[in-house]
């Protein structure tokens, strides 16, 4: 009899336990369900760029077959083609920063680069050391519409970076920035 | 361009592919294995070509990639052992992924931040065999990994391959939901569940912004997600005896650990402390712990050695953080014999106790010593985590209360694969904001925030994988007179 109660006892205690299984798997599954649902409610591409119309944003040195091309693979900073949606170039250094505009040593169009050792002053309409915007460049006016580059080379420091905001692309030391990217 | 896009992501998937599934991996998260494994194994490569200064065009890594694999399966095949290759279903999927790759080259969806340009430096250098130029500190803190990955845009006068990471994403979600579904197949669960708790862990990883966002972006946040995943549901199971031979998930291992290391500059730490769970498990060989231990220690040993030349070489004394790495891979690969003793298999697990406690000594102390930047980089993490300013929504409280309920609720003898990476992950990424002397801050770049999405998918996989366990002792109520027959039916 004894015996006959244990067993009983077992079959109920297994049929409630399978019960509880199913119903943590059930549970779980709504939780995940719920859990899929909350990410959605704020999800929204924030940050993702829309289709880049002005790729490629940078352009290989070494197969531009510019003169000097040794000289800038060997210090290659930083090179930018820019897209036609972004004519203007703002150069934004920190107060008192090192780098030297003469050592921009290659502007003009994308692809069909000519390698100029051009005086900053006749290229950049303002030229003021003592603020952070420091110089302006059109391309337009100098080259006419289309894409155009500009680099960055010897000499210039490891943190300088190229940055667009507001469809203005901004070379900029980067260490300098309030919230400076790790 | 769109022809470098499909000539890279074939070889790697070609060379992933056959690798893994000559190791025995089968399923239909084969292409997906096969496609972070040949990532994988390209970084390997490419790490070798940087280090021992050979050539390093990414042609010569891509074809190395693609070639090795096959010329494993041909070792095989003369022994008798390879499996052979079905032609339809590799045509169709290869259609399909054709289409994928046109289409995401087509869309030209990418995250660019400064860190992007800092890695297309780097690819660009390693494309044009001009590694040597490359500054020291821009290899350390860029590492290798993510410009090995696009290098091959720049044979197209490009930068950024658009459809890598994307294809990156999509394989790490789909390899979660592989674990998943194997994990809960060892357990009691019927088909049903089978298939739908790892389709729902998939798509909570999918409907993730974060995640998303980092898909089209440029750094290596995704690749690391990978890698890490790869590791800690592989041994996990390894460990659980699923299904699954367990030489393909020790390739998939192998393949996994090195390129972790030089996936980001913390990644050799991480790499150990993910595989500490599996060096003090006997349900490994001792043998391939071993192994595992001689490639963790050897990767770190040699990458940090090449980045303290590199400093030397350039005049500069190399930051501590790099001599320690050093010593520390040297301190992996010298911990291989106590793997054979028997006083560590007596107490090995006790081993993952002290780990997680002198983590978090380690935290306290170095709080205790510079209080502000701990102040600073909690306040942060919480303003990231619960009050919006990380872009995760709300998906991290709702992962994070999930991880929580699962890990009071149930208990199994091998979920401390899963476990130990997540929990140990917190006091070490907070560690690392002491040890760079720069507290985390506000924001979604913020470089933990970042970081925290590496073990998103090992806690949803955490999580999923609950369903197959069973309660918590403790908390089964056990009537004495039932429970006493229970015992007496099964004797």
């Amino acid at each position: 009899m004894g015996s006959n109660r244990g067993i009983e006892a077992v079959v109920d205690r297994n049929s409630k336990k399978n019960g509880h299984i199913g119903a943590g798997k059930s549970l779980l599954l709504g939780l995940l369900l719920l859990a899929i649902a909350i990410n959605l409610v704020p999800f929204h591409f924030s940050g993702v760029q829309t289709r880049l119309t002005g790729y490629p944003a940078i352009i290989k040195l070494s197969n531009l077959g510019i003169r000097g091309k040794e000289r800038i693979v060997h210090h290659m900073g930083l090179y930018l083609a820019l897209g036609e949606k972004a004519p203007k170039v703002d150069l934004l250094l920190p107060e008192g920063c090192a780098l030297d505009v003469a050592k921009l040593y290659g502007l003009g169009r994308a692809r069909n680069i000519s390698y100029e050792d051009y005086d900053p002053e006749a290229v950049f309409t303002e030229f003021d050391f003592s603020g952070h915007v420091v110089a302006s460049f059109d391309a337009n006016k100098r080259f006419g519409p289309g894409p155009f580059a500009i680099a960055i080379g010897e000499g210039s420091p490891e943190t300088m970076m190229a940055l667009k905001r507001n469809d203005t692309w901004y070379i900029v030391d980067i260490s300098v920035l309030p919230s400076k990217n790790s | 361009m769109v022809i470098v896009e499909l000539v890279t992501n074939f070889a790697l998937l070609i060379g992933g592919t056959v690798l893994v599934y000559t190791f025995g991996m089968r399923g239909w998260a084969l292409p997906a294995f096969g496609y972070v494994t040949g990532i994988a194994l390209m970084v390997i490569l490419g790490g070798l070509q940087v280090v021992i200064a050979q050539p390093t065009t990414p042609v010569l890594t891509l074809c190395l990639t693609m070639l090795i694999p096959i010329a494993v399966w041909i070792w095989f095949h003369k022994k008798g052992s390879a499996p052979s290759f079905r032609i339809l279903p590799a045509l169709l999927f290869s259609l399909a992924a054709a289409a994928a790759i046109a289409g995401l080259y087509a869309v030209k969806l990418l995250n660019l931040t400064p860190d992007s340009y800092q890695y297309a430096q780097v690819g660009s250098l390693f494309e044009s065999s001009r590694m040597e130029l490359a500054q020291p500190s821009l290899l350390l803190k860029r590492t290798l990994a993510v410009p090995l990955l696009h290098a091959p845009a720049n044979l197209a006068d490009h930068f950024f391959l658009f459809s890598i990471t994307p294809l990156l994403a999509l394989a790490t979600s789909v390899i979660l939901a592989w674990f998943c579904q194997k994990g809960l197949q060892s357990g009691q669960v019927n088909w049903l569940t089978i298939w739908t708790l790892p389709i729902c862990a998939a798509l909570l990883l999918l409907a993730n912004q974060f995640f998303i966002y980092n898909a089209f972006y440029v750094n290596g946040h995704i690749l690391y997600c990978a890698l890490l995943l790869l590791i800690a549901g592989g041994s996990w199971l390894y460990a659980s005896n699923a299904d699954i031979p367990k030489t393909a998930l020790s390739c998939i291992l192998f393949c996994a650990v090195p390129a972790l290391v030089i996936a980001r500059p913390e990644g050799g730490l991480q790499a150990g402390l993910v595989l500490l769970p599996v060096f003090v498990s006997e349900k490994f060989p001792v043998r391939l712990r071993a192994l595992l231990a001689a490639v963790l220690g050897f990767s770190i040993l040699v990458w940090n050695g090449f980045l303290w030349l590199k400093f030397s070489a350039a005049g500069q004394t190399a930051p501590i953080s790099v001599i320690g790495m050093f010593w520390l891979g040297v301190l992996a690969v010298g911990f291989i014999p106590f793997l054979y003793s028997h006083f560590f298999g007596r107490f090995s697990f006790r081993f993952l106790s002290l780990a997680e406690i002198t983590l978090w000594v380690a935290l306290l102390a170095t709080a205790l010593r510079e209080p502000e930047v701990f102040i600073l980089s909690v306040n942060a993490t919480i303003e990231n985590v619960f009050m919006g300013a990380g872009l995760w929504g709300y998906s991290l409280v709702v992962l994070l209360l999930l991880f929580a309920g699962v890990l009071v609720i149930t208990d199994t003898s091998d979920r401390i694969f899963l476990r130990f990476p997540v929990t140990t992950f917190i006091p070490f990424g907070l560690l690392l904001a002491h040890l760079r002397d720069l507290p985390y801050r506000i924001g979604a770049f913020d470089s933990f925030n970042r970081m925290i999405l590496h073990v998103v998918p090992i806690a949803i996989l955490f999580v999923v994988s609950s369903a197959g366990s069973r309660r918590r002792e403790g908390l089964v109520k056990k009537p004495s007179y039932a429970g006493k027959a229970e015992q007496g039916v099964e004797k």
